[in-house]
């Protein structure tokens, strides 16, 4: 097996008795060349870190560890760069599927605006818009603001899977910006820092990573792993890991 | 008028002292603080026990732990005391659930239709997984309810509970916490500080110390040897974790209420919010909850609504009655207009909402961990417990079969952060609240854990408490 892993997705002590967290994670890492910098798909497979006595996820054995997938399509349009983004885990049992487009910049700011198709018990079409620098959805002819205290405060909106393209030490220690999640929910005062740079072994040499902790307003710190290739290869939350694969 | 909806809502893990509007500059919940400010607001409110099953327990039911079996996290739910959805949907509700239940041995849907309860389903934690679906779910159902019956809708939320994810990481992993300042992550004046009982009295329940502070802690023990080593610094990066997670949760209720608002039943809908138990935030050196300090066991507590059909005071905040966890069952059915059960304790808040006078309690009453109780009388705070007796029925745990331990006594308004136990130069008043604490057991009903599992942690844990008061009588 690999040295030891990066404390920020070092989920190796959490384990269920069948499961190997370590070895599911390097499985995916050892077959990740496809996915470029520049290739249309990024696909992510979502694997849970596993919690003690909360029992949930309740993952039995190894084939079971992979909760979820993260697949980011993207493609350059003009002045523009439209995402469609599929979600799923087993875990919620929810299935989204987002398109939105974002403008062709360093930091990849996003169009207002965002088609959420989702479902667990119902599956229903949403639209996104913010109004006055609040987020509006749009269920049918049911709308609402999901915030009315999201001020107003001209940052940049940044949606958390165009980050993927974007992440880097350009970003960091820059202005703050806001964050739209998959649920159309934004995240005040964001930013990003870097947090050095570590190694693993694969494909039988040592690929340095350099690593990034993303904190906001309501936004609990999240770690993110590029490798030399520029790719997001790991992003770590408290209870998932995303790792490219 | 109609019969009044009601949604009840709920963050886990939440002490009163977690959001903005209760005075505290380390967090951000705009959304809270609003719904605070449309209805009123309890200043006394205590969860009827600090850990999430028997707190949950007593929601549902109108009991308190040692009466329902669910006295702790591994108890059960007797199957002849009916829930909350039951006694609602026999008063002629539509009663709904989306989120955490954790009320175990009772099948949600027994009484409830359930809306939204995880794929994998939500047993304790998770948050980061599941809050956004139950808010989804639960506003789903505000904006496709059309029947003739009133609603009455619970969302549970788990936040700010991933907390204890993030704790349960340190365990036997050698990690420590990440310095986020050390990390350049956030400077260090936006690290709150500690708090003024950081350091605590160390003269405390026996209970207390075998539970949580002793090597080989009954509870948690592996977290606490994690958070043993932890620098101040480091205490204050859990805090500052801790309130991002607060804020989560904020958002989360806020899309709630906000769809709430802007849907058909403004009007016509009381809002009930409060928390299971708190969170230790450092004070006593505690982190999570299973004590009986402040921190751990007052939450917020308000009746609200939006509209202005139903006369609640808005912006009142109460600071004369206390309330309970134990009272949501009868104030519930005081909104709905339905007979609250017979065995069900405690008392309607609505009336102190509504600017009526109520019935009312002249104190709380909080127990835990099995053995601890505590008594809230102004101006003091009796913390107590009892002796496990091997000879008699630890099920039934009451001054009448059970030798009192050790008692802290807190002088609240002298010292609000119980940082001097005065119980030894204050025997007089410590009788006095043993007295409410008699009083207040001649009105329980407490009956066994009905649970193999839960039987053999009793066991355990009277063991492990019985062998400590050996060992200190051999000192």
């Amino acid at each position: 097996m690999n040295t030891c892993l990066n404390w920020s997705f070092d989920h190796n002590y959490h384990q269920e008795a069948n499961c190997d967290y370590e070895k599911k994670l390097f499985e995916y890492l050892e077959h990740n060349e496809q996915y470029s910098v520049e290739s249309p798909l990024l696909h992510y497979a979502i694997l849970p870190n596993f919690r003690f006595d909360h029992k949930c996820p309740k993952i039995q054995n190894q084939d079971e560890m992979t909760v979820g997938e993260l697949e980011i399509w993207r493609e350059k349009k003009e002045d523009f760069i439209f995402y469609q983004v599929k979600y799923e885990d087993s875990t919620s049992g929810s299935k989204v599927l987002l398109e939105f487009k974002v403008h062709h910049d360093r930091r990849r700011t996003m169009v207002p605006a965002m088609k959420i198709t989702r479902s667990a018990v119902h599956e229903e079409t949403v639209r996104f818009r913010v109004e006055n620098g609040k987020p509006i959805l749009d269920i049918g002819d049911f709308s609402y603001c999901t915030d009315e205290y999201q001020s107003d405060n001209q940052q940049d909106l940044i949606q958390i899977y165009s980050l993927i393209d974007s992440i880097g030490d350009s970003l960091v220690d820059s202005s703050p910006f806001t964050l739209v999640d998959k649920s159309g929910q934004m995240f005040e005062n964001c930013r990003l820092t870097s947090i050095g740079r570590d190694k693993i072994r694969l494909r039988g040499r040592e690929e340095e990573l350099t690593g990034y902790c993303l904190v906001g307003t309501g936004y609990p710190p999240s770690y993110w792993w590029v490798d030399t290739a520029g790719r997001v290869i790991i992003v770590s939350t408290i209870l998932l890991t995303y790792v490219l694969g | 008028m109609n019969r009044m909806n009601i949604l009840f809502v709920s963050t886990d893990e939440m002490s009163f002292d977690a959001l903005s509007c209760h005075g505290n500059p380390y967090v951000s919940t705009p959304n809270m603080d609003e719904l605070l400010g449309n209805g009123c607001s309890f200043e006394n409110s205590y969860c009827t026990d600090p850990v999430c099953a028997p707190a949950r327990g007593s929601w549902m039911t109108g009991l308190y732990s040692s009466e329902t079996g669910l006295s702790f996290n591994d108890g059960s739910l007797h199957e002849d005391i009916p829930d909350l959805g039951e006694i609602l949907s026999k008063g002629g509700y539509y009663a709904a659930h989306s989120g955490k239940w954790h009320v175990l041995g009772r099948e949600i849907d027994r009484g409830f239709h359930v809306l939204y309860d995880g794929k994998r389903k939500i047993l304790a934690s998770s948050a980061e997984i599941y809050d956004n679906m139950i808010t989804v779910e639960a506003v789903n159902f505000l904006n496709r309810y059309d029947g003739d019956r009133p609603f009455f809708l619970q969302a549970h939320y788990v936040n700010p509970h991933d907390v204890c994810e993030l704790l349960h990481s340190y365990e036997d992993s050698g990690k420590k916490i990440a310095d986020l300042v050390t990390l350049g992550v956030i400077p260090e004046e936006e690290l709150p500080p500690l708090p003024p009982n950081f350091d605590y009295d160390k003269r405390e329940t026996v209970l207390q110390i075998v539970c949580r502070r002793k090597e080989g802690a009954l509870i948690h023990e592996k977290i606490r040897r994690a958070v043993e080593q932890w620098t101040e610094q480091e205490w204050r990066c859990y805090l500052w974790q801790y309130y991002r997670y607060v804020e989560k949760t904020d958002k989360e209720l806020g899309c709630l209420l906000n769809a709430l608002k802007a849907s058909r039943f403004r009007e016509n809908t009381v809002v009930i919010f409060t928390v299971d138990h708190g969170e230790g935030c450092a004070k006593h050196r505690m982190f999570q909850k299973f004590t009986l300090y402040e921190e751990s066991i007052k939450v917020p507590f308000c009746i609200a609504t939006y509209g202005n059909d139903i006369p609640i005071k808005k912006g009142w905040v109460d600071r004369k009655h206390y309330v309970s966890g134990v009272d949501i069952v009868k104030t519930v059915c005081d909104i709905a207009g339905i007979e609250a059960p017979e065995h069900a304790q405690g008392f309607s808040a609505f009336p102190y909402a509504t600017g009526q006078e109520g019935k009312g309690r002249e104190f709380a009453y909080v127990e835990s961990n099995l053995f601890g109780r505590a008594i809230i009388k102004a101006l003091y705070k009796l913390i107590t417990e009892y002796k496990p007796n091997q000879e008699a029925d630890n099920d039934r745990i009451n001054g009448k079969s059970h030798e009192l331990g050790r008692c802290q006594l807190f002088d609240l308004e002298q010292d609000p952060y119980e940082t001097k136990n005065i119980a030894g130069e204050h025997e007089k008043i410590v009788k006095e609240y043993l007295g409410y604490l008699e009083e207040m057991e001649q009105e329980l009903h407490q009956r066994e854990i009905p649970n193999e599992k839960g039987q053999k942690v009793l066991k355990e844990w009277s063991k492990a408490i019985d062998e400590y008061w050996n060992h200190l009588a051999t000192e």
